[in-house]
């Protein structure tokens, strides 16, 4: 069941009026949550619902193992023990594809590549992000930030809850859990605000970002075809198909757990404006950011104070290099994240010379131009993330530096699409792009029009989704890690 | 001991008029990152003589808590 699907709302529905029908029973609100979670689930992965229920079971028995513990050694082993468990199956059906391959050439080698029949593994959707849930729960019990969950309910409802399920926000089991044990009240204001925030990623999804996305699947599909300047206009369309793709999967997120009365973590902060890479990550997949901070970066780092700045530097470069590691078994994804890495080394190396010119004369040139080279930065960067293998995206950063640079090949990659087609979605992109940050406010109930004003514009929106939208024919992008 | 770790942080985030209490968090001093956060360590461990391990800097989530903590390492 999709989230860009009509069955979902109905979903969403008939929860909704569950939990508040049965609102003055304490257990009742977790018990409908977990159940549509794992009915939700379902819908896209049977067999891996196990997988689900091992990876809570391994959490809910570490936080109380861990918390048990009476002194630091043994409290440090038992979170090894667990994480380790985690560690291992997400390891395992995430890069079982290079298990497979590794396997291969040893039997290769010994000389019986015919007896190795390759399993042919799916990855478990979600795995990535309810891991990263159930990890950050055993690492606050560890530090403790938080006591051991000891209702199974609570805990197994906050790994499955089906609006962060699949794609994030990666969120802390306390603030989750402390909602989740509260009583549900009916907010009429609070459900309104919800389902805007939906309508806006949806419109976000399904009228633009898809609409664009044929654009640069096109070329990013077939890279060989084009020389620099389309592929140049191919990166910068799927930086923003990217950006509006992910940042309206939050946005159905969190209005699908505020409309059944939980705040969960933003996701996004318009990244696009960050002056420097280090504040680009702090704006962009923030929850990803914010838990590699808490559970990698700051561990290291404060683990090794004694090599000062070479610990920056390290935790850093470790931190993007697992960040990079953590989206899938591909090359391009741990050249991506070892950019990341080492473009904020060097923003730390250099961060006295960057303070000094953030109070010259020059700061209005100097801010400029610092967005405009991590703009630029991101760009580049995304090649490596989108590319379907390493040799395209090296094909793609060599024409775009040295092949020929004529602006009418542009129309090269439009070929095939409609005129109109072409046009109305370039005006879509060029007008989202400009009122992004007016509508992200509104829609987070931060800025409003009169009532009247309102509801025509949200009405707007969800014809504008009925007619242009395409509804469930694309995946979200995120869904593949 | 309180006046000492107003002094360390003024030194630290080089503003002599910088106000700080028990429930001070990274998130309201600007500037107070990470790396400015290990400073903070480095320089208090140095200036009082004590130790912090990892687990105990990770502990910390205002300026409370590195008080108590400092006051616990002072005595024993």
């Amino acid at each position: 069941m999709q989230f860009t699907s009509i069955s979902y709302l109905f979903f969403l529905f008939v929860l909704l009026m569950a939990i508040a029908a049965t609102a003055r029973y304490k257990n009742a609100r977790w018990i409908l949550m977990l159940a549509g979670s794992y009915f939700f689930y379902l819908t896209w992965q049977p067999v891996y619902v196990l997988l689900l229920i091992f990876t809570t079971a391994v959490g809910y028995f570490s936080g109380i193992r861990i918390a048990a513990a009476t002194d630091m050694k043994t409290r440090r082993q038992r979170l090894r023990v667990g994480v380790l468990l985690i560690l291992v199956v997400l390891f395992l059906f995430k890069y079982s594809e290079v298990i497979n391959g590794c396997v291969f050439r040893l039997l290769n080698v010994a000389g019986h590549p015919s007896q190795y029949n390759a399993l042919d593994i799916l990855l478990p959707i979600g795995i990535s992000f309810y891991t990263f849930q159930v990890l950050s729960y055993l690492f606050d019990v560890y530090y403790m930030l938080r006591k051991e969950e000891r209702h199974f309910g609570y805990l197994a409802t906050y790994v499955a809850s089906f609006p962060q399920l699949l794609s994030g926000p990666i969120e802390r089991s306390k603030a989750y859990i402390d909602q989740l044990s509260a009583a549900f009240v009916s907010d009429r204001q609070r459900t309104i605000i919800g389902l805007r925030r939906i309508a806006w990623g949806l419109f976000k999804k399904l009228v633009v970002a898809d609409r664009i996305g044929y654009f640069a699947d096109h070329v990013f599909n077939m890279p060989s075809a084009f020389h620099s300047a389309p592929l140049i206009f191919a990166t910068v369309i799927f930086a923003f198909q990217l950006y509006f793709d992910f940042s309206g999967y939050a946005d159905i997120a969190i209005g699908s757990a505020r409309v059944l009365g939980i705040d969960i973590s933003e996701n996004f902060d318009r990244p696009f404006s960050s002056k420097s890479v280090t504040e680009f990550w702090r704006r962009w997949h923030i929850t990803l950011g914010t838990w590699l901070r808490d559970y990698v970066y700051k561990p290291f780092l404060f683990g090794r104070k004694k090599w000062k700045d070479q610990a920056v530097y390290a935790a850093l470069f470790l931190t993007f290099f697992l960040c990079g590691l953590w989206h899938g078994p591909k090359w391009t994804y741990l050249i991506f994240g070892t950019m990341q890495g080492v473009a904020m080394i060097m923003e730390m190396r250099f961060a006295a010379q960057r303070k000094k010119a953030s109070h010259s004369n020059f700061r209005m040139l100097y801010f400029s131009l610092s967005w405009l080279a991590t703009f630029l930065f991101i760009l580049l960067s995304n090649i490596f993330f989108r590319a379907n293998t390493t040799q395209d995206s090296f094909y793609i950063v060599r024409e775009i530096f040295t092949g020929s640079f004529s602006i009418t090949e542009i129309g090269a990659m439009f070929s095939g699409f409609r005129h109109t087609h072409v046009v109305f979605s370039m005006i879509l992109l060029v007008s989202l792009i400009i009122s992004d940050r007016f509508f992200s406010q509104l829609s987070r109930g931060e800025r409003t029009f009169g009532s009247v004003t309102n509801t025509l514009v949200y009405a707007c929106m969800v014809v504008a989704i009925l007619i242009w939208g395409d509804w469930g024919a694309t995946k979200f992008l995120y869904l593949q890690f | 001991m309180y006046e000492e770790l107003t002094q360390i942080f003024r030194d630290v985030f080089a503003d002599p008029s910088l106000e700080i209490n028990r429930s001070t968090t990274a998130a309201q001093v600007r500037g107070w990152d990470s790396i400015t956060h290990l400073k903070l360590i480095v320089t208090i461990e140095e200036v009082l003589g004590i130790s912090f391990t990892g687990f105990e800097i990770m502990r910390m989530q205002n300026v409370g808590d590195m008080l108590d903590l400092i006051e616990q390492k002072r005595r024993s």
